[in-house]
């Protein structure tokens, strides 16, 4: 059952340069219970599409179109207020750095109060103790709920954060790189107690990564975007094994690889400037790429039940060879 | 936390031994500011006691006054007399109003303090307002409003722009034609409505200083991922720019509110207690300019200093208080 | 090869107003030029070779800087402006009268399309009469109660405000520049030192020690410039040291010490030239604030008596406010767009050369 739509969502940035496509024409859904992985560089618009669920885009940025469906009803028409009720309520939201993302003048525990104050009906003692039982659920210490921000590590910020978007028991949450911040042994187990809690609370996630090894570990289905643009989707098993958009491919081949002894294959080139985009969004880096990929867009091309690919050829002998090729 | 207490102490004993040595500094090179200046305190005083007549031996009252200061003295030993008066807290006799000094000025700090506040109070409310107000409406109409009008407020010479309300205000349309009346309590309503232009004529620059202050750390702020976070969580515009960016907006705000009392605020009270009358230090100390009373021109501007001294103290300490981040080094 | 022809050019220059003090003072007892003047020759020379030379010679980043400027409006009214006040100081007093001719027959004369009433000498009846007195456009902006024209006494103030706005900010820099760079560059005892110092001089509320010092030293406007520039280095002096401390660990610095250059060549060479956008903007942002100093000096009866400057003219023009509001009303405007012209110009260059910074 889908928990949340997002159908051909534009959102765009209208700079002095000239209007920025951060977001175009890109739809997936959520499915209750699962953890869907949007995976791409940086600045191929997973956050922005993050954030337009929620509707936080802050000027020059605007919605130019699509829809959200969440609960039967499209969050796009929502009254600023109504869009309040279900911020931090419904659906909660953690980014990326935990001590940039928390106020520096309030203590932890004033936060994690702070949407429940809002959202729900609780008395001053019992929204304490709940701020202090999230607290050490989520492995801090309840003598750190007077703490501030930066007396405490990257780590327990980042779980502080955590406590503070379940505190009113979302039923979607949306972590966006939580943790690109942090080192790897504590990415280990940040991870470990966000997943016990997702499993716990039957809560449906969105993660936004660029590590595919998290992807791997974590996600039921992955959405790959690139430029704006989703490239495929599909699966996280068929993402691994047979995947069918050139953009995924070399991804995943410039990953190390301690099976195969593998040479890494970076993808050439850097992501193009979004301001007049023309044709496939990724021809320009595509070792596949023909003359007529400059200048039609594929929308979406189904290549199994539940796999998408935004890729012309995606059926071609090249892409299913190099598909095979990739060894993970 | 028992450990950042501890320390914080520390760091207070340590600004407070920074502010002796400042202190020291002040009164030393106003001591070598007097005795480098040409002639003797006196000179004037004297001369207009000949043109008078009144003094039958010029030579004795000379000699008498010199004594009186101790100008017969070696300079070491003036030097010592003179810091161990100031710490006695004998600032010396006014000639012209034959007063000891400390005592004038005792007398007349109210107002000027009465100005100051009113003032501060005033371009406070105002300033923070409409300073956040602009941030918030960043690049509208508003906006570049708020930014023209705080550059005029910056600009607009304080004495002139008290002269133009006086000048409006009272001889042009008659209202407040009030005086300072100082045989009436301080807050009474006719002292009230005697400090309005006055207030008016300090507060704008201060407000217009404030606002651009406010606006600039605001906007700052707002830029900031905690305030994405508030607003994530579904808090209310109002209260993620009232309670998230407000309060980390103040942080520098408030130290650089009391950093300019020295720069901007005290030359500005000076002069707009000179315009208008009102009976503070700033024009206790004009008038004993043109009496030439030397006393109480250094003693007024030695308390200017010693107040802006205890202001840059409080500002630290305050900033400590509000920024759970400062570190005491 | 230019490098060192400068040096020298500067030093023989310097050597040569040196002479010529010299020779005025002890020869000629002060009959060549005024303190004041020494001080332009000064001033000018050195403008010249390290300021507009060096913009000159870096035309590319010059423009670049310019472009930048130029995009912000204000800034540009601004400079407009000063362009036009630098004129008028300039070229104004060989057209107008001279400010300090009295003319008892004309006096309060209100300014051009205002009419007053006033009380007038009759000198055929020999009596006081009632008469409407409309401005006139041999003095434009009117008359004060000595009769004195306004516009004349208005463009030498712009004189006598630019001299101090420009020559005392000069002056503080200096100061400024040399405390900074080297509490900067020694660090150690010498930084405590001077920093403390620094600290000392600016718990001084600025315009109580100016009053306090014209007061004992005597209201002469070389000697008000000087008394400026030398309690008014503060700010740039802890600008200067901030700036050159964060430089001071940069590579190119560190790479040059390590190829062996000297101190006095890494300050000069190095720290001075990087220093020089955020001067630039520090000056431009003091000059209202010590123009407005002198003004309010002269304003409370301490300038100096002999200069028409705009505070002079606005402290005596307070006194009659019922009958000649004019001559309060006209100095002060023009001191404030003076000042206002200053803080647009000095916003856009600090825009221009760090637009990271709101304040």
């Amino acid at each position: 059952m889908n928990i949340l739509e997002v159908k051909q969502l534009k959102t765009y940035f209208f700079t002095r340069r000239g209007i920025v496509k951060a977001v175009d024409d890109v739809s997936f859904d959520l499915q209750k219970g699962e953890v869907l992985c949007l995976v791409g560089e940086s600045g191929s618009g997973k956050t922005v599409s993050a954030l337009s669920i929620l509707g936080l885009i802050d000027l020059p940025g605007r919605i130019m179109g699509g829809e959200v469906i969440f609960d039967g009803k499209d969050l796009r028409q929502y009254t600023p207020r109504q869009l309040r009720n279900i911020r931090g309520k419904r659906i909660a939201m953690i980014f990326q750095d935990p001590k940039e993302s928390l106020n520096p003048v309030f203590t932890i525990g004033v936060q994690i109060m702070e949407p429940m104050k809002i959202h729900l009906k609780l008395s001053d003692k019992e929204t304490k103790e709940k701020a202090t039982s999230l607290l050490e659920r989520v492995g801090i210490p309840k003598e750190r709920f007077f703490s501030y921000p930066h007396e405490l590590s990257g780590g327990m910020n980042q779980r502080a954060m955590i406590a503070m978007a379940l505190a009113c028991d979302p039923e979607i949450l949306i972590a966006d790189e939580p943790t690109s911040a942090l080192d790897v042994t504590t990415q280990a187990l940040f991870l470990e107690v966000l997943m016990d809690l997702k499993k716990e609370r039957g809560m449906s996630m969105i993660f936004i990564t660029h590590d595919l090894g998290i992807v791997a570990e974590i996600a039921d289905r992955v959405v790959v975007m690139y430029a704006g643009r989703v490239m495929e989707k599909a699966e996280v098993t068929q993402i691994f094994e047979n995947p069918r958009h050139p953009y995924t491919i070399g991804l995943l081949n410039s990953l190390p690889n301690f099976t195969k002894k593998k040479k890494l294959m970076p993808i050439p080139g850097q992501i193009p400037s979004l301001i007049d985009l023309r044709g496939c969004v990724f021809h320009t880096r595509c070792r596949f790429a023909k003359e007529i990929c400059a200048k039609v867009i594929l929308q979406e091309a189904t290549v199994d039940e539940g796999h998408l690919s935004a890729c012309l050829f995606h059926d071609s002998q090249e892409i299913v060879k190099a598909s095979k090729e990739v060894g993970v | 936390m028992p450990g950042k207490k501890a320390s914080m102490g520390e760091y207070i004993a340590r600004r407070l031994f920074y502010s002796l040595i400042i202190a020291w500094g002040i009164l030393t090179i106003t001591f070598i500011l007097l005795r480098l200046a040409p002639g003797s305190p006196a000179d004037n005083y004297l001369a207009n006691i000949a043109a008078s007549g009144r003094a039958r031996d010029i030579a004795q009252v000379q000699a008498a006054i010199d004594a009186r200061y101790g100008l017969d003295k070696p300079l070491y030993l003036q030097y010592a007399d003179y810091i161990s008066n100031l710490l006695h807290g004998n600032l010396g006799w006014s000639l012209s109003t034959s007063l000891p000094v400390s005592e004038l000025l005792s007398k007349h700090w109210i107002y000027s303090f009465e100005l100051i506040f009113l003032s501060t109070v005033f371009a406070v409310l105002i300033g923070v307002s409409i300073g956040i107000y602009s941030a918030v409406k960043q690049r509208t109409k508003a906006d570049y409003a708020v930014t023209v009008f705080s550059f005029m407020g910056i600009s607009i010479p304080n004495f002139w722009l008290g002269i133009m309300l006086i000048l409006i205000f009272s001889v042009k349309l008659g209202l407040f034609k009030t005086y300072y009346d100082t045989s009436l309590p301080l807050f009474s309503l006719e002292n009230l409505k005697a400090m309005t232009l006055p207030v008016i004529t300090l507060g704008s620059g201060m407000l217009a200083g404030y606002s651009r202050y406010v606006r600039s750390a605001a906007l700052d702020n707002l830029r900031k991922d905690f305030v994405r976070t508030a607003r994530a969580k579904g808090l209310p515009e109002r209260t993620v720019i009232l309670k998230h960016v407000f309060r980390n907006a103040m942080l520098p705000v408030i130290t650089i509110i009391m950093l300019d009392m020295s720069g901007v605020v005290f030359g500005g009270a000076y002069l707009t207690e000179i315009i208008f009358g009102i009976p503070g230090l700033g024009r206790i100390s004009f008038n004993a300019i043109f009496a030439d009373d030397y006393a109480v021109v250094v003693a007024v501007t030695l308390i200017g200093a010693v107040v802006t001294l205890i202001f840059n103290l409080l500002a630290d300490i305050a900033y400590t208080y509000l920024d759970p981040r400062v570190r005491y080094v | 090869m230019f490098k060192l022809s400068r040096k020298l050019i500067f030093v023989t220059i310097i050597a040569v107003i040196i002479a010529t003090i010299a020779i005025d003072f002890f020869a000629m007892s002060g009959k060549l030029l005024s303190p004041l003047g020494y001080f332009y020759a000064f001033f000018s020379v050195f403008m010249l070779l390290y300021v507009v030379y060096p913009l000159y010679k870096n035309r590319r980043l010059t423009s670049y800087y310019w472009e930048r400027t130029r995009k912000n409006r204000l800034a540009m009214l601004g400079l407009f402006f000063i362009v036009f006040l630098v004129i008028l100081a300039i070229a104004g007093p060989f057209f107008t009268q001279d400010p300090n001719h009295v003319n008892f027959e004309e006096k309060n004369l209100p300014p051009v399309g205002f009419t007053t009433s006033q009380s007038v000498y009759d000198s055929q009846t020999g009596s006081l009469r009632n008469a409407e007195i409309s401005g006139t456009w041999k003095h434009p902006l009117g008359m004060d109660d000595k009769g004195r024209d306004i516009l004349a006494m208005l463009v030498s103030g712009a004189r006598v405000s630019l001299q101090v706005g420009l020559v005392a900010t000069f002056i503080a820099l200096i100061i400024g520049v040399i405390i900074g760079v080297s509490s900067a560059y020694f660090g150690g005892m010498v930084d405590n030192i001077l920093m403390r110092f620094t600290d000392i001089m600016m718990t001084f509320p600025f315009f109580l020690l100016l009053v306090f010092i014209v007061f004992i030293f005597g209201a002469d406007l070389t000697l008000i410039i000087l008394i400026i520039g030398m309690t008014g280095w503060t700010g740039a002096a802890r600008i200067v040291r901030s700036e050159a401390l964060s430089l001071r660990t940069r590579e190119f610095v560190l790479a040059s010490r390590a190829l062996g250059a000297s101190d006095a060549r890494i300050i000069f060479r190095h720290l001075i030239p990087n220093v020089m956008g955020t001067l630039i903007v520090i000056a431009t942002l003091s000059i209202p604030g010590v123009i407005l100093a002198e003004a309010a000096l002269s304003f409370i009866g301490l300038g100096d008596p002999t200069v028409a400057s705009w505070g002079r003219i606005l402290n005596a023009g307070q006194d009659n406010l019922e009958t000649t509001w004019w001559v309060a009303v006209e100095p002060g405007i023009m001191l404030f767009l003076t000042v206002l012209s200053f803080n647009f110009l000095g916003d856009g260059l600090r825009d221009a050369f760090d637009p990271m910074s709101e304040l």
